[in-house]
Parts: structure tokens; C-alpha cells; sequence
């Protein structure tokens, strides 16, 4: 088994002023690339959460390949009996990953699948069919229920075994606390399940509760979740974020780390991301081959009348010592004040850049950040950039600017010093849902007038709609992303394929009026191909070398190759 | 006086917050090359900016009645190094800066008022009163602005 390790990759060459260089960049980070690539065994493909993780070979990632790519097999979930699951549930909110020939998600509801990655023919399900799911009593969206993070593949004592997270109601209160599961990817058997991470102890609902001494219970009880935390094994632990069910309380977010070894909880390390609540941890986790990386969401909502806020590490992008959990930087550009519950919800992403480490992630209000990862000394972030650059940390002057619960939570995809992510544009501060279909690729390492690369507006979708996109991936200058409408669109980075055409940089600027106006003309990437699914997509696409995988919603999984 | 109506005719509402021009033009828009051999792609934004002097690029946030009083949110958008030209708004205004940094230019009590802007800035006019702005920045100016007129 090979793991892509973040850290051992050669340092990239500075990205040419001008798209037409990337190609060649390309092409040299492609020889340069020391062993073969897993497939896609860990979500975004790699423990930095790239989305693009550097291929071995080219595969079927060619123009005149893609051109004819099609659904060759399917499968679809068996309907779920489970009257109290939420009809959100029941599909994929998790996405595929890839290991050899097999193939590995978990569904919403709450079973885990193995399959032979070439046929879709199921291997093994865990739990066994005879058994119960695992499974939440706590539920409100489809993080709640079942399964809703990617997993990831590991080794373990010489046995190859895939770890994701789960709600079990086997234990404690019977609930359905999260922990994590090692399977053996062979028989799906399992190698260990984790201490419980993320308690539930009653159900009662602050929202609906109607008495003081309720509200008060509701607050007294644990009601955490992993949720859509993907579990990111570094070196010999495996870590995973830990959020809440729906804000319903607030809970404080926490990033708990076990011994790959065994699924032990490891006491030294530990964080909290806020005091007396808040801070959830919605997002995958990120590596850079020894600490950790991590978006936290929101603590305004939570707080309660008295609450004194101990420790505030919400709203954050921050580094963590990944032995003791112990804070390195953070960037928390919203204070609390303006939290309107702008969680940051999208993983931040680890990019090895011809400027230095940067981590780089789009919060939930639209802006985009890049931050040094070096130097690792506690303090301040080191930003290297916002997107759109108006300013931060936002303050009380900003009174017509939303920080509040817009939907930019997909993390972006680095490659070759560019970032493509789901984010707000020139236009975020008098519209933001218009750019909930658009994404934007950002040179990383430009010149603020030079930031933006180019800006795609997604076809087949709904634009203006939450979670219009699903999660984009990459590889070898091909972009795939999922559309709510249930269509994979693969398009083309214009340093591989000629644009469209041009646009204006400012999307409610148009064309022809564009440079008149003083904004940049900038490419209109072109689509390769656009292939129809069944259901939305909300995870991303893994990208193996001679097939496409993705999931939906409808609980739909798909293997895509070229006729 | 000059207005450009044709630019902006085929925006009702942003037309009827604009009575005169009071300011010959002075703007001369810097433009960034363009691509070698640029094909215009098919995107057309859903809600596209208006010209609405030279420089000056706006659209209607939101119109909305109360009590006689007919109050509109327009949105202005001046690009990187723009100037504007001289516009004037037919009832009393409120402007916000939402990003972007410049400078306003405005006649009062009979002298010319030069003022700096930055986002948070704001500042109120009376109506008729005209005013230019310059974008000093790198980065576009976002302006919301409030205008009060009787209502129809």
C-alpha cells in the first residue's frame, strides 16, 4: 500500500505569470513524481486534501478520452426500512474512495460498503445485513443519521484496513455516540472501533424546547457528532473533528486523535476549540504530514445569558501541533460579535507552493484565505491573502456585510499553485447566492491584481440555490464537480485546453463592457463533457486512474469510463 | 448637462433616482490589455450592471414603498482606477462604502468638498447635489446607496 505523503514532495516550481506555462509545470511535477499514486484512498485523494493529488500516469485524463465518458456500471442503496430516518438521509452524503480493486463508501443509512471497484458488485457490508445500522437517535440534517464522512485507508499491524466514523448505538447511552471503525478492507472485519468520541447522553431538543428547566437539560447533555468529519491518519494516529447535531445545543467543538494501533483515545492530545461551547468541527481535517489543520464553525448562537467565553477558537482556521493539539496559529478574520453563524465549514487545504506551505479555505461567508503555514510558533495567522481582498478582520463598520449562514462549505482543490473553490467573487458584498454555482480558480502565489485566474459558472445545475455544487476534483488539468441536479461536469483548465472564450472578472460585469470599465477580461474555462446521474451530488468525485467514481444523494453509486 | 440615457434607459428604476448631471465629464477610464485575440465567452450575468455615467456602473438593490415615500437601494460599482463623471440624485441620499477606498468630490454652500472614503465611510446628500467619485484603489468601489423620493 502506498499513502500519498504530503511532505515528501518536491518543491514546485514558481507558476509562470501567464496560464500558458502550466502545461510545461505540469508535465515536470508529473516526472518528478517519485512512486506510484494510491488511487484515491483517503478524501480529497490525499491527507493534505488537495483534491488533485499528483498522478503517476495519465490514465484516461486526456481530452479525447474524457470526451466519451460514461456511466458503465451502477448501484443504488436498498431502501431503508428505518422509519425515523430523515428522508435527507437516506442517500450518499459521503463520497467513494479507492484502493486497489476495491471501492469503499459509507451510506446514510448507516451501513459501510465494500465493492470491486471494476464491476460495483458488493464485497461485504458492515454492519451485516443481520445486524443493526449504525445509526443516530439524534437526527435533524443528513450529517446526523448515518454514515456522512469519506473514510480513509490505513495499515494496521501489516493489514491494510479502511477507518471512517460512525454513529454505534452499542454503546453508552444507546444514542448512537460517534466513534471510529477499522475494518480489514478483505473481509470487513473489524480490526477496532474507537473509544466513543462523541457522546450523545439524552435527546432533548433546545429548539423545541418549552420549558426553562428543558432548555436547561438540553444544555447538560452531550449531543455531539462526527459527522462530516472524514477521519486523516497521520504517521501512527488517526484524527477526526467532532461537531454537533445541528447547533441544537451548541456543543464545543473538539478534534479528538486514537492510536492507529488499536483505536485507543490518546490523552495527550486534545483541543477545544471553544469555552464554554462552540467552535464545531464540520469539516475533514487536514495534514501536512505532521500537524493538523482545522476550520471551526460558529459560538455566537450558543452562548446562553451569563455565558462568560473561557477560550474562542471559533470561526477559525487554524494549525494544531498534531502530538498535543496545542495551537500554533489561527486566523478568526469574524468576531464574535458579527457572527451571524458563518461556520467555517469547508477543510481547509494543504498547499506545497513555489511561495511556501499555505493553508487555504473559503468560510462559509465567501471569502477565501491563504495563510503561511510557517512559521508554526503560537500567535497570529500569517495571511498571505483574502479573496475578494476587501479587508479583515471584519468590524462594526461592515454593518451591510453578511456574516451569516450563506452556503460556500465545499473545500477547493490545489494544484500547481492555483486554488478552485466554491467562494464569493467581486461581487460578495452586495450578492452572494449567485456565485453558490461558480467557481473560482485563484493563483495562489499572483499578485493581488492577478488573483484571479478564472471564474466558471457550472451548467446543469440550480444557480442561486444551496448546495448547487457538490465537491470539486482534479487531475491532470480536468476539473470534475457534481451538480445538484444530479450531472458530473468535467471542464478543462485553460493552460490544457483552450477557454470558451473570455468573460469579465467582475460576474455582474458584462463582457462587452468589461475593460471599459477598468476590471480584467480572464478565461471562461471550456466543458469536456457533462454525463446525467441520478440524484444530487454532494460529496466529490474520485478520480482513479482509468475510472470516475461518484455518488448521489438518491443513494446512486456510479463507476464513469470512457466508452 | 449631459446624460447618457440610451446607456441606462433599459433600467427604469435606476433611471428615476437620476435627475441631472451637473459636472462636465473628467474621466478618462484606464483600461488593463486585453488577451491577444480575446473570443467573448456566452456567459451574460443574470443581474448585470448599468452604466450609468462614464465610470459609473450601478443596479437597484431594492424599491420599495412606505408611507408616501418611494426608497431605493442602488448599488454603484466604480472599477479599479475609474473616475466618474458628475451625477446627481433626485432625493436625499445616504451612501455606504462596502469596499474599495477613493475620494468623493462634492459642491456645498458654494465650495468644492474633496473627501476620502474608505469601506465604513458614509455620507449623505441633498438632492440634486452633485458629486463625483475616484476609485484610488486597485480594487473596485462598492457604494450602497439610499435614495428617498416622493413616491409615485
Amino acid at each position: 500500500m502506498w499513502i500519498f505523503e504530503f511532505g515528501s514532495l518536491p518543491r514546485r516550481r514558481r507558476l509562470p505569470s501567464r496560464q500558458t506555462g502550466l502545461g510545461f509545470l505540469l508535465a515536470s511535477v508529473l516526472l518528478s513524481c517519485p512512486a506510484a499514486q494510491a488511487q484515491w484512498a483517503t478524501y480529497r485523494g490525499d491527507m493534505a486534501r488537495t483534491g488533485a493529488p499528483n498522478p503517476v500516469d495519465e490514465g484516461i485524463y486526456t481530452s479525447a478520452q474524457l470526451e466519451k465518458l460514461r456511466v458503465d456500471k451502477q448501484w443504488q442503496l436498498p431502501p431503508l426500512t428505518d422509519a425515523t430516518a430523515p428522508p435527507r438521509s437516506r442517500g450518499f452524503w459521503s463520497s467513494p474512495i479507492v484502493h486497489g480493486d476495491r471501492l469503499f463508501i459509507g451510506g446514510g443509512n448507516g451501513v459501510f460498503y465494500a465493492f470491486d471497484r471494476y464491476t460495483l458488485n458488493e464485497l461485504w457490508q458492515y454492519p451485516r445485513s443481520e445486524q443493526p445500522p449504525l445509526t443516530s437517535q439524534f437526527t435533524c440534517n443528513p450529517s446526523s443519521f448515518g454514515i456522512a464522512a469519506s473514510a480513509a485507508v490505513a495499515n494496521v499491524r501489516g493489514r491494510d484496513v479502511v477507518i471512517f466514523g460512525a454513529p454505534d448505538r452499542s454503546v453508552g447511552a444507546g444514542l448512537g455516540d460517534g466513534r471510529l471503525f477499522a475494518l480489514d478492507i478483505e473481509t470487513g472485519e473489524p480490526i477496532w472501533k474507537s473509544d466513543i468520541l462523541a457522546p450523545i447522553t439524552g435527546l432533548t431538543s433546545l429548539n423545541d424546547a418549552a420549558t426553562e428547566q428543558e432548555q436547561v437539560k438540553a444544555f447538560q447533555e452531550f449531543h455531539q457528532q462526527i459527522g462530516y468529519s472524514a477521519p486523516v491518519v497521520v504517521n501512527d494516529k488517526v484524527y477526526v473533528g467532532i461537531a454537533n447535531h445541528c447547533d441544537n445545543p451548541i456543543q464545543p467543538g473538539l478534534i479528538k486523535a486514537v492510536r492507529l494501533n488499536d483505536g485507543s483515545l490518546d490523552s495527550a492530545f486534545s483541543f477545544h476549540s471553544a469555552l464554554p461551547r462552540g467552535g464545531g468541527i464540520w469539516s475533514s481535517l487536514a495534514s501536512d504530514g505532521t500537524d493538523i489543520y482545522a476550520t471551526t464553525g460558529n459560538i455566537r448562537s450558543g452562548l446562553r445569558p451569563g455565558d462568560q467565553i473561557v477560550t474562542n477558537h471559533a470561526l477559525a482556521l487554524l494549525r494544531l501541533d498534531g502530538r498535543t493539539g496545542s495551537l500554533r496559529w489561527k486566523l478568526q478574520p469574524v468576531p464574535v460579535e458579527l457572527d451571524d453563524d458563518p461556520d467555517w465549514a469547508a477543510g481547509a487545504t494543504i498547499a506545497n507552493s513555489s511561495c511556501g506551505r499555505l493553508a487555504l479555505s473559503t468560510m462559509k461567508d465567501g471569502w477565501t484565505y491563504a495563510v503561511r503555514a510557517e512559521p508554526a510558533s503560537q500567535g497570529g495567522a500569517d495571511v498571505a491573502w483574502q479573496y475578494p481582498p476587501t479587508g479583515f478582520p471584519f468590524g462594526q463598520t461592515d454593518n451591510w456585510t453578511e456574516h451569516g449562514d450563506t452556503r460556500f462549505l465545499r473545500p477547493g482543490l490545489s494544484w500547481n499553485d492555483t486554488f478552485v473553490a466554491l467562494a464569493g467573487g467581486l461581487n460578495i458584498n452586495v450578492e452572494k447566492t449567485s456565485n453558490y454555482a461558480r467557481l473560482h480558480s485563484l493563483n495562489v502565489c499572483a499578485s493581488p491584481e492577478q488573483r484571479l485566474r478564472w471564474i466558471f459558472d457550472v451548467p446543469r445545475t440550480t444557480p442561486g440555490e444551496a448546495y448547487s455544487l457538490g465537491v470539486p476534483s482534479g487531475r491532470a488539468g480536468f476539473i470534475f464537480i457534481g451538480t445538484r441536479s444530479g450531472w458530473l461536469v468535467v471542464f478543462a483548465d485553460p493552460s490544457i485546453e483552450p477557454p470558451s472564450g473570455y468573460r469579465c472578472e467582475h460576474p455582474d460585469v458584462e463582457t462587452t463592457i468589461c475593460t471599459q470599465f477598468g476590471f480584467r477580461l480572464i478565461p471562461d474555462p471550456k466543458i469536456v463533457t457533462e454525463v446525467q446521474l441520478n440524484g444530487a451530488v454532494s460529496g466529490e468525485p474520485a478520480l482513479a486512474s482509468d475510472r470516475v467514481y461518484v455518488a448521489t444523494t438518491a443513494g446512486y453509486l456510479y463507476a464513469l469510463r470512457p466508452d | 448637462m449631459r446624460l447618457r440615457v440610451s446607456a441606462i434607459a433599459s433600467n427604469a428604476a435606476l433611471c428615476s433616482a437620476i435627475t441631472s448631471l451637473l459636472c462636465e465629464s473628467s474621466a478618462v477610464a484606464e483600461t488593463l490589455p486585453l488577451p491577444a485575440n480575446p473570443t467573448f465567452s456566452s456567459y451574460v450575468p443574470s443581474e448585470p450592471y448599468r452604466i450609468l455615467a462614464s465610470g459609473l456602473l450601478a443596479r437597484v438593490f431594492s424599491d420599495s414603498t412606505v408611507d408616501g415615500l418611494r426608497i431605493q437601494i442602488v448599488d454603484a460599482l466604480i472599477g479599479p482606477s475609474q473616475k466618474t463623471e458628475g451625477v446627481a440624485l433626485r432625493g436625499p441620499s445616504t451612501h455606504f462604502v462596502l469596499s474599495g477606498s477613493g475620494q468623493i468630490t462634492y459642491a456645498e454652500g458654494g465650495a468644492v468638498v474633496e473627501r476620502k472614503f474608505q469601506p465604513g465611510s458614509s455620507w449623505t446628500l441633498a438632492p440634486g447635489q452633485a458629486f463625483r467619485i475616484e476609485n484610488q484603489g486597485e480594487q473596485h468601489v462598492d457604494i450602497r446607496i439610499r435614495i428617498i423620493t416622493a413616491a409615485p
